[in-house]
């Protein structure tokens, strides 16, 4: 048995990390939500964005946290270009093939990357990359806890965002009912091509806060977006606070089995719950409807 | 299924069996052994996926199942190759079998479908990396005993036919799936005929989860 100021640590690590993983599963639900597809390339564009902090730490000396305001229009507008140009067309109103197109899109970008920067590991050196804080007994490290702050109130932006603004009254309408929502004039492939966009632009907001304490290779995303599946999966497919909730206890989940089990074994929990939650409570905790 | 039905599988076999007469490196016949490898793989695939609508993301977990058992039953129990081989592809089977009920019977299909065998194939790929009768991350190989009783042949060429003659039986499998009327009533096709199906009632969920099994 471990000590309870190391558990309580490994408890509050895990909802730092939970914070970011809600961010990366705020764009799946959301593109669940209106486009009702599961978006394999999620993972690879995590990646992308991942490489594109670093790039513009190493490249232009731009600090992780500093570029959040250059990348997440940027991101937004490469999500926009995918899902307008690429993943609409190419699906012609088949949901099952958006499944394939996302999946190949994922492979081309994972082996773009692995062209572009060969398959090294790659990390930043800031200055406080390993800065910690004392909160009581606790000592945290300096990134995560911003992290954690700026991953909130990315959420709590977007919620508002969602709830008051025209473009999120659009998007809402176009997510419950697609030809009511055309019917009255809205335009609902620009609307699918946004709600992408803004999937994007979390993944880019959630790269800013991870690079800072994480590594970046080729293949990073894929670790990250099978989590993100379990919390969307957990939070009931389309909702938001469901996904900020499943992605904290996701998080604790992922921290304490890695103390318990070791690194190895850690996500088995994880899968596990996943697969559970799939088979006997495919709506989600947390989802109301069916 | 008629003899017509089986032409073009038996040419196209047949053509490209003549491939180690023209070449013997074996980088050409490795590639070549490994591309037929593929096609066994996507041939499992496409019978729950081009068939059924069903897209499973989850193969891995199955060609890895195979690979596994007779590598296991080899090293560690001191089988047969040959006896492995078939025992490795009833595992593959097996497992197939069983997250294919478990999915299917809580009515898992679409998006949902993809993501439970993409989370079971990650289950298999965590346990496969921990546990120490895989042999952890390293893997294990297969001591070199070259006889023919050993699944172990002098010429890559013998590999190569091997792989070429399961791809014909799965070829003419596929074939005979397509065109036999209770083969395909039998697939979980999708959103439309399922209810038409049931209706006739053909027992969709027992039929379904033999699908989605292939060992290598």
């Amino acid at each position: 048995m471990y000590a309870p100021a190391i558990v309580a640590e490994a408890v509050v690590n895990g909802l730092l990390t939970g914070s970011v993983y809600a961010l990366i599963a705020l764009g799946l639900t959301l593109v669940y939500g209106v486009l009702h597809i599961i978006n394999f390339a999620h993972g690879a564009l995590l990646t992308c964005a991942m490489f594109a902090v670093w790039v513009a730490h190493t490249a232009l000396g731009l600090d992780p946290y500093l570029a959040i305001p250059l990348l997440t229009p940027l991101f937004f507008g490469l999500g926009y270009v995918l899902q307008r140009f690429v993943i609409g067309p190419a699906s012609r109103g088949n949901d099952s093939n958006i499944l394939l197109v996302t999946l190949g899109l994922a492979i081309a970008i994972e082996n773009a990357l692995l062209a572009t920067f060969r398959s090294d590991t790659r990390t930043l050196s800031t200055d406080y990359g390993f800065q910690t804080v004392e909160l009581g007994p606790l000592l945290i490290a300096k990134p995560r806890l911003i992290g954690f702050a700026a991953a909130l109130a990315t959420t709590l932006v977007l919620w508002l965002a969602l709830a008051r603004t025209d473009t999120g009254k659009a998007i809402r309408a176009v997510a419950k009912e697609k030809l009511g929502a055309r019917l009255v004039g809205i335009d609902v492939e620009h609307v699918y091509a946004v709600t992408f966009g803004l999937g994007c632009a979390c993944l880019a907001v959630a790269a800013c806060l991870l690079m800072p304490s994480f590594y970046v290779n080729p293949r990073v995303g894929n670790a990250f977006v099978l989590v993100a599946f379990t919390i969307v999966v957990l939070g009931g497919m389309d909702s938001i606070p469901g996904a900020l909730l499943g992605a904290l206890f996701i998080g604790a989940v992922e921290s304490l089995s890695g103390l318990y089990f070791g690194d190895s074994l850690g996500q088995l929990g994880i899968f596990v719950i996943f697969i559970v939650v799939l088979l006997v409570r495919p709506t989600g905790l947390f989802g109301a409807k069916a | 299924m008629t003899a017509r039905d089986l032409l073009p599988i038996v040419a196209v076999v047949a053509i490209i069996a003549l491939a180690p007469l023209f070449t013997s490196s074996n980088t050409v016949l490795n590639f070549l052994t490994f591309a037929l490898i593929v096609a066994l793989a996507a041939q499992g695939w496409n019978i729950l996926g081009g068939f059924g609508g069903q897209f499973s993301f989850g193969h891995a977990a199955f060609f890895g199942t195979g690979a596994y058992a007779t590598a296991i039953l080899q090293m560690r129990f001191g089988v047969n190759a040959w006896i492995g081989f078939a025992l490795g592809l009833a595992a593959g089977a097996l497992i197939g079998a069983a997250i294919g009920y478990l999915s299917f019977r809580s009515g898992l299909r679409g998006s949902y479908f993809a993501l439970v065998t993409l989370a079971f194939a990650e289950v298999f790929r965590i346990v496969a990396n921990a546990a120490e009768t895989t042999g952890g991350a390293a893997g294990m190989l297969i001591r070199l005993d070259v006889r023919p009783s050993n699944f172990q042949f002098g010429s890559r060429a013998a590999f190569f036919w091997i792989a070429l003659a399961l791809v014909a039986l799965t070829l003419a499998l596929t074939r005979w799936i397509e065109r036999s009327r209770s083969a395909r009533g039998s697939l979980p096709s999708g959103r439309t005929r399922r209810p038409r199906r049931r209706w006739a009632s053909i027992r969709c969920v027992r039929n379904s989860p033999r699908l989605p099994s292939r060992a290598p």
